[in-house]
């Protein structure tokens, strides 16, 4: 795919987040955007290693400022297509207020953010949409607060375009991101994901496999995608 | 001739050298920049301002923007500039075209915004992650700042490298008269509406201090070129009294009396200069709002024996009193 620069990503195998990189680049390949003219700007974490991955204009920024920096660059070239790829932590954890502004001024940038409800290049820490009761390694005894909902947060701002998505769902997931893409203000995706590493649930089952095919099959439930 | 403020003259002198951008967050006694930006920006449709969240925010903003080929540039002080060093590093590593005014106002955290002091001229070199080196100049006139906001746009364009305008808050509210024409540098940027990063940025400590040694390398040249520096008084006392900023403006009184060394480059520091400065005198006194911070720089040329400082601590310039402050030094 030309889309991107052909390096082996240092994701764990069988980490949702190759199969993000591929249907990323197949979408932007089905919209023919061009290469000079888009900007990959993403965050630290895992889903921050995204932006080293793709052959078109690349920032990988500090953490949660993605957004900010992408304004920015938006700014200086109106014209240009901007996508922000970043996970749950980066986006809405420290990088809250700049995504909340950035709703309020409606910046005509996408957003892509993948919530694997863990932070899991540091390993495993309690992210602001870990589940409550989930044990983490900084909440041994189960997290004590409710998630952050990035969905509530949003809708309040009634210009952007907000969408949720749930990994493995191709067909839906192509068709929020091109929705997303195609939009003419701020539009963030959400993308259910998942950590089959650093999610102490599903380390800890029996069989891992079965628990990650169990949430995705709730999820797909509760986001009604059929 | 004009009659412009501190504030004025940054915009004024930017625009000069074709800014295009300003992200900032209101902050005293920085905000007149950014309300003079805005005011600029509403007349004009090739300028853009936003008004940023914070100062991480502002300082990312036009870390972008210069990335994607636009001359940007942010104000902030104390506080603010704490909060935008994160992004300084970035832009280091991006080799980012970024201007950053530095208007420095009283104390730690709230202290005094309204008054002058000079607390920030090792956090403008030291204050950043990882090991990171910016041109910063220190002007002492309305006219100066006008001609050092041109420098530093052309420095940051020049090295690819974030830039620092450090001021206070005297010097940005106060006004002066002076000829504009008389105080220009080099030409307009151009935008380029390429990224300008040719790849991941610096990665290594390798390409770190290749940078670094680079940007040493040429602001040598561009002190032996330009001469940022004051030198005021009579050169045969054995006193030289070393002062930036607002307080060698009070200084320059005496320079009847004592010799008065004024770097208007304050990094990297202009060794050979104090040096060639220094060499007959018999006591050097450091003048300035903070508890030795200069001075630190100034020993770490001629060694801690040779230098002293004074500290200035009240809110208003009483020149008498820092004349007998500093005469008690002397004796």
């Amino acid at each position: 795919m030309s889309y991107l620069v052909g390096r082996k990503p240092i994701w764990c195998p069988g980490c949702p987040l190759h199969w993000g990189l591929y249907t990323l680049a197949e979408v932007f390949g089905r919209l023919g955007l061009k290469k000079e003219n888009l900007w990959v700007i993403s965050g630290i974490g895992c889903t921050g290693r995204m932006a080293n991955y793709f052959a078109c204009n690349t920032l990988h920024t500090t953490h949660g400022r993605a957004i900010p920096v992408a304004e920015g660059v938006k700014i200086a070239q109106p014209e240009a297509k901007v996508v922000v790829i970043s996970g749950d932590g980066d986006l809405l954890s420290i990088g809250l207020g700049h995504l909340l502004h950035a709703a309020r001024r409606n910046s005509p940038l996408t957003v892509i953010c993948f919530n694997n409800q863990v932070y899991a290049m540091t390993g495993g820490q309690t992210s602001p949409t870990t589940p409550k009761g989930r044990k983490t390694k900084t909440e041994p005894l189960g997290v004590r607060f409710p998630p952050l909902k990035p969905k509530k947060l949003l809708e309040g701002f009634r210009d952007i375009l907000f969408a949720q998505t749930l990994v493995f769902q191709t067909q839906h997931f192509v068709t929020q991101v091109q929705k997303a893409l195609t939009f003419p203000g701020f539009s963030f995706v959400e993308v259910i994901s998942f950590c089959r590493v650093n999610n102490l649930d599903f380390r800890k089952a029996k069989d891992p496999n079965l628990a990650i095919a169990h949430f995705l099959k709730e999820q797909k439930v509760k986001l009604k995608i059929s | 001739m004009v009659f412009w403020s501190g504030s004025q003259a940054v915009v004024e002198g930017a625009l000069k050298k074709g800014a295009r951008f300003f992200a900032g967050y209101p902050i005293t006694p920085a905000t007149p920049i950014m309300e003079k930006w805005a005011q600029k920006a509403a007349g004009d449709q090739r300028l853009k301002f936003l008004q940023a969240e914070d100062e991480i925010a502002a300082l990312h903003l036009v870390t972008g923007a210069a990335v994607a080929g636009l001359p940007s540039f942010t104000a902030t002080s104390g506080p603010g500039f704490s909060l935008m060093v994160e992004g300084l590093s970035l832009g280091f590593v991006w080799e980012a075209p970024v201007v950053l005014i530095q208007v420095q106002r009283s104390g730690p955290s709230t202290g005094l915004p309204t008054r002058a002091a000079q607390g920030e001229i090792l956090q403008t070199r030291f204050g950043p992650h990882g090991d990171v080196l910016f041109p910063v100049f220190y002007p002492t006139s309305v006219e100066e700042i006008y001609f050092y906001t041109q420098v530093c746009f052309h420095l940051a364009w020049r090295f690819k490298t974030p830039t620092i305008l450090l001021l206070d808050a005297y010097l940005s509210l106060m006004k002066e008269t002076f000829e504009p024409s008389r105080f220009k540098f080099g030409g307009k940027i151009k935008v380029n509406n390429k990224t300008l990063i040719k790849k991941t940025g610096l990665i290594n400590r390798v390409e770190v201090g290749r940078k670094i040694e680079k940007i040493k390398k040429g602001m040598e040249e561009f002190a032996a070129k330009t001469n940022p520096w004051h030198l005021w008084g009579d050169p045969k006392t054995s006193v030289l009294l070393v002062a930036t900023g607002f307080l060698a403006r009070a200084l320059c009184c005496f320079a009847n009396e004592w010799s008065v060394f004024v770097p208007l480059q304050i990094w990297p520091p202009l060794e050979k200069e104090i040096k060639k400065v220094a060499k007959t005198k018999e006591k050097i006194l450091v003048v300035e709002a903070n508890e030795g911070q200069l001075g630190l720089v100034i020993a770490s040329i001629l060694g801690p024996q040779r230098v002293e400082v004074v500290s200035w601590r009240e809110e208003v310039v009483d020149l008498e009193k820092l004349k007998s402050l500093i005469v008690k030094r002397l004796k």
